[in-house]
């Protein structure tokens, strides 16, 4: 199926590391504390 | 009326007889233990269950009754406990060998809230190892059988939990989910499970498995039952740091509300690419329906979401390896080779890819917030294939990975990783009788709105209805 997720060369039963890796995450910080994102009426994240 | 006729019905409507008096909470106990011995050699839905003391809480309960004391729609209904839920005076096993199996000290928060309400606990439930796992296989504690087929897979890791609601030897019961594991076994096995909004319900007194992805919560038989759960299990609790300390809504606010004026938003991209053909017409056709009634449907193109999985994964394994790392240095052997395989690749994560996932959590989170600007709701399929069998989920001896069921999960993890609520519901079965589940996923702390598309859904349709195979 389309979607399937890649193997990596990591760690086998690792799946997807490959995509991961692919996504541009500039401007972004993990967060100490995950909250869900949510945002205001101005488009403004919380 | 026979013991499953009974046991099938809602709690909404249990509720109800309860207090008008047609039925006691020990004649539904009674009943329900009945089906637990009936259908348990079958189904191995749970681990341990406490009979004596669910009966002695349902002679309380009654009393409690008798005195006019009702503790609400809850009172006396009874409740599985997934086993990575503390329940004083009983070991923890999460569903292995390796956890001391001295009993826990005290009540987990939501067994505390649910004796609160006066639920009656039935005992505890069967899952993967772990809650590592989507298929419900385990070979310490023998495989969970799906109700509707006792040679597919009932889903996981909530697959006891699953397995009893969906025959009645619960009449709700708690899951955890991570990756999917509350909504992969309700869609499996014909029932409703909801993922609540990360931090609505505690963990405290939960096994971990993944700190910054578990969800704990409820899988009924209606999307009207996982509401009345919810609004005993939320809260704000100081003993999970993740607990949100925003006022808890009534999870039953929207129950009763029309469909006009919902907006419905169905992915152009990912969620129907590939899937199993029926499922996608069983899936369209529900989305239509909602919109027969009102709601306004309307396609959203979210590319990205693709990514959604492999974020959820990045940051699962890393987290599940840190949490069972003693374990793992110490007697590997005592967990499956399946779970093992797992834990060793997270072991192998590095802190690198792991913070990328992270920060690629918090930058999807933002992307899937501004997508839901204009929409209330994403409807998608549960799952994008057919249930499989066991055999096809079942590694070969000492091997880690089992041939089939890769792509059960791909769907669900994406609200996992957004930590937005996300409930499962029955839409169809397909030609080989198996049921269909339909996700419907909302904005963060909008699980009453969620819950009451369900409800919506639910009383235009009668497939939460059916009667399992194993039942009739």
């Amino acid at each position: 199926m389309s979607g399937e997720e890649k193997k990596d060369s990591v760690a086998p039963g690792y799946p997807a590391v490959n995509v991961l890796r692919e996504i541009d995450v500039t401007g972004f910080e993990p967060a100490a504390v995950f909250h869900p994102v949510t945002m205001d009426e101005d488009g403004e994240a919380r | 009326m026979s013991d499953t006729d009974l046991l099938l019905k809602p709690v909404s409507e249990l509720s109800r007889l309860i207090a008008s008096k047609e039925i006691s909470p020990v004649d539904l106990a009674e009943a329900t233990v009945r089906q637990i011995e009936s259908l348990q050699p079958e189904l191995n839905a749970y681990l341990d269950p406490f009979t004596e003391e669910f009966l002695a809480s349902a002679k309380q309960a009654e009393a409690d009754f008798s005195s006019g004391n009702s503790k609400g729609p809850l009172h006396g209904i009874p409740v599985g406990l997934k086993d990575l839920v503390d329940f004083a005076g009983k070991p923890t096993t999460g569903g292995g060998i390796s956890l001391p199996d001295t009993p826990a000290s005290r009540d987990a928060t939501i067994t505390r809230n649910l004796k609160d309400a006066g639920a009656l606990i039935t005992g505890k439930l069967n899952l993967v190892e772990f809650a590592f796992g989507f298929a419900g296989v385990n070979p310490h504690t023998g495989d969970v059988k799906n109700p509707w087929n006792p040679e597919r897979i009932p889903g996981g890791s909530s697959s006891g939990s699953g397995a009893a609601v969906a025959t009645g030897m619960a009449g709700m019961a708690i899951g955890s989910d991570t990756g999917g594991s509350i909504r992969m076994p309700a869609a499996a096995c014909g029932i409703s499970g909801h993922k609540p909004t990360y931090g609505l319900v505690s963990r405290a007194g939960v096994l971990d498995l993944c700190w910054s992805q578990d969800h704990v919560g409820p899988m009924c038989r209606t999307a009207t039952d996982c509401a009345l759960m919810m609004n005993a299990l939320a809260g704000y609790d100081p003993l999970d740091p993740a607990s949100s300390p925003r006022q808890v809504a009534d999870f039953t606010s929207e129950l009763d509300r029309s469909l006009k004026g919902l907006r419905i938003g169905v992915p152009k991209e990912f969620f129907f690419e590939d899937i199993d053909p029926e499922i996608e017409s069983a899936v369209r056709e529900a989305i239509k329906l909602l919109g027969d009634n009102g709601a306004k449907v309307s396609e959203v193109s979210m590319p990205w979401v693709k990514d959604g999985r492999a974020i959820n994964v990045g940051v699962l394994m890393a987290e599940a390896a840190t949490v069972h790392r003693d374990l793992m240095e110490t007697s590997p052997e005592k967990i499956s080779p399946a779970v093992r395989v797992r834990l060793e690749a997270g072991m192998k994560v590095p802190a690198t890819d792991y913070i990328h996932a992270q920060r690629a959590r918090a930058k999807f989170g933002h992307q899937m917030a501004e997508a839901m600007q204009e929409i209330d709701l994403i409807v998608t399929p549960t799952v994008p294939i057919r249930t499989p069998t066991r055999a096809e989920c079942t590694p070969a001896p000492g091997e880690g990975n089992a041939p089939g069921g890769g792509g059960f999960p791909l769907f669900t993890g994406v609200f996992d990783a957004t930590g937005q609520p996300s409930l499962s519901v029955n839409c169809g079965f397909t030609s080989d009788g198996m049921p269909i589940g339909l996700m419907i996923s909302g904005r963060p702390y909008e699980d009453a709105i969620t819950l009451g598309a369900g409800a919506a859904y639910q009383r235009l349709t009668d497939w939460h209805e059916r009667t399992p195979t194993v039942c009739r």
